[in-house]
Formats: C-alpha cells, structure tokens, sequence
C-alpha cells in the first residue's frame, strides 16, 4: 500500500514538475545547490562559501533548475531529497558555471529537475578557483 | 616625572583616554595598546583553534555535508593545528572550515569577489585560490613544511585586511 502510494506521489510530482523544463539545461536557466552543511555558508556576509560548490566524491555537483518554480516550491525539493531539511541554497545562472569552463547535465534519473555540474579539473587549486568563481557569481538564500 | 599609580582598581581599564600629557604617558599608552592588540590576536588565534576542534568533531562522520562528503582523516587536524600555528602575526586569522574531499581549509573572506581559500591535504599539500575583485585572480600549490609558503601570505596580504 505504501509503495502505491509512493509510486502515485512520485508520478504526480514528476508529472507536476515536468512541465515546463527542457531535456536539455539552457543558459538562462537558474540552478538551486542545496546546503545541508552551516560550514557552507555565511549569513551575515550573504555569501556561498566555495566548499558548497565542490563536486562531491563522483565529481559532480549536485543542482536543481528551478526555473519558474516559486520558493516554496525550491525550499519543498531541498528539503525532500534528504533526510534533513536543507539549511540553505546558492542560486546561480548556468551561463555563469558554462562560462568557467563547467558544463551543466540534466540527471532527470533521480528528479525531472536534477541536473549535475561536471567538467572539474583535477587539480585542487583550479577546482578551488572554478568554485570561488561560482561563489562570487551566487546568490545566498537561507531557510527562515 | 610622571607616575602610574596602581590603586585598588587598575586604572587603565576604567579610563578610555589617555589624560597623562607627558612623554612617558605616551609611551606607556602605547606600550599598553600593544599589550591589548597582543591579546585580541590571541584571542582571534584561539578562535581558530576552537574552530579546527569544531570541524574535527563534524567531519568525524561521512556524508557529514549531506553528499557523500569522506570522514576526516586523523592526521589533517594535527596537520591542521600545526598550520595555525606557523601563520605569521602579521596575517590574519583565518575561519575554519571543511573541504567535501576531506581537507580542512582555510579562508579569507572580505566580501563576495575578495576572498582567498587555502585547503590543507591529509598528505600536507596546501592547494590555494584567491580572488581579488573583478579580474585578478590567483591559484597554485605549495607543500607544506610547518612554515606558510610566500605565495599564500602574499595573497592573503594582497585582500589588504586589518590584523
């Protein structure tokens, strides 16, 4: 009974998400990372700390499209996708990931709106530089 | 002649100015604002340790950033601390903080497009990037041997922040 209605829940939110967002992530499209971490932000500077951007173990970042979506509509993905609620996210364009030499992927296994940033170098210091960009160019949004 | 009495209550800290006019007054304000700079600096040091304590105590969990991030090796944090210890007094204090691959970093924020980041490796390898406004940027990677290389004390040097 449980898995019907998860399975139903599922469709219905994927089938309400689904929409209006193109197979493919374009330049004008806004990318929600979601913070999960106090560490990975600074309220009082208003600002993304570049950890926030680091690719994840895989070397992808994580980011949701959030184009046309409203902000309670970002805060409920943020907070459904872990076991705990997100605590914050950086809102940045995807031209300004393209434009430090990332590209940006649509991963729709995992939600119709999840996308990856890949394309991270290998070394530290020009990952830390491509994230610092990234941190410069975001916007800080803190749950209330 | 010229005389610092020493009542019941130090009168340096019930005072906010200086009123002593003579030579030896200056001097001894100045001597006294030197002692109070010297411990706000070890306060703010003392901050970063606590800081570093912090973060051990978070990344001694995986997944501690809710992607995956590894547990922290034991011996970043003594590497840690030992970093702390080699910044020269003329830098800054850095905050503390947690890299998703494991290192602990270092960073200099003065404002969105002004800041330098240092990541301390379990293997003691300082990678660093910095921003300086709208076009100047630096990054590269130095090893680190229990003194700050000259190219991370130049870019935190270069952000122009107050010790």
């Amino acid at each position: 009974m449980i898995r019907y209605l998860y399975q139903l829940l599922k469709r219905f939110a994927g089938w309400a998400f689904r929409s209006d967002v193109a197979a493919t992530v374009e330049g004008h499209e806004p990318l929600a990372r979601f913070i999960y971490s106090s560490g990975h932000f600074a309220e009082t500077k208003g600002i993304v700390k570049l950890q926030a951007f680091l690719p994840d173990p895989t070397g992808e970042t994580s980011v949701f499209r959030t184009l046309s979506l409203t902000p309670q509509q970002i805060w409920g993905i943020g907070n459904r996708i872990r076991t705990e609620k997100a605590k914050a996210y950086g809102k940045v364009l995807t031209d300004a990931v393209l434009r430090v030499g990332l590209q940006v992927n649509a991963a729709v296994e995992d939600h119709p709106r999840h996308a990856v940033i890949v394309g991270w170098p290998h070394q530290k210091d020009r990952r830390l530089m491509l994230a610092l960009q990234l941190s410069k160019d975001s916007s800080l949004h803190v749950q209330r | 002649m010229s005389a610092l009495t020493l009542g019941w209550v130090y009168q340096p800290f019930t005072r906010s100015v200086n009123t002593g006019s003579s030579p030896e007054s200056k001097k001894l304000e100045e001597r006294f604002r030197e002692i109070v700079l010297h411990f706000r600096k070890r306060a703010e040091r003392e901050r970063a340790f606590y800081e570093l304590a912090r973060v051990v105590e978070v990344g001694s969990e995986s997944n501690w950033d809710g992607y995956g991030a590894p547990k922290l090796e034991k011996q970043v944090s003594q590497l840690g601390c030992r970093f702390l210890n080699a910044l020269p007094s003329v830098i800054p204090t850095p905050e503390v903080g947690l890299d998703p691959d494991g290192d602990i970093s270092f960073s200099w924020t003065l404002s969105r497009d002004k800041q330098v980041h240092v990541s301390l490796s379990p293997q003691g390898l300082l990678s660093y990037a910095g921003i300086f406004g709208p076009t100047s940027r630096v990054h590269g990677t130095e090893a680190f041997d229990d003194s700050v290389p000259l190219p991370i004390i130049e870019a935190v040097r270069r952000l122009g922040i107050q010790v």
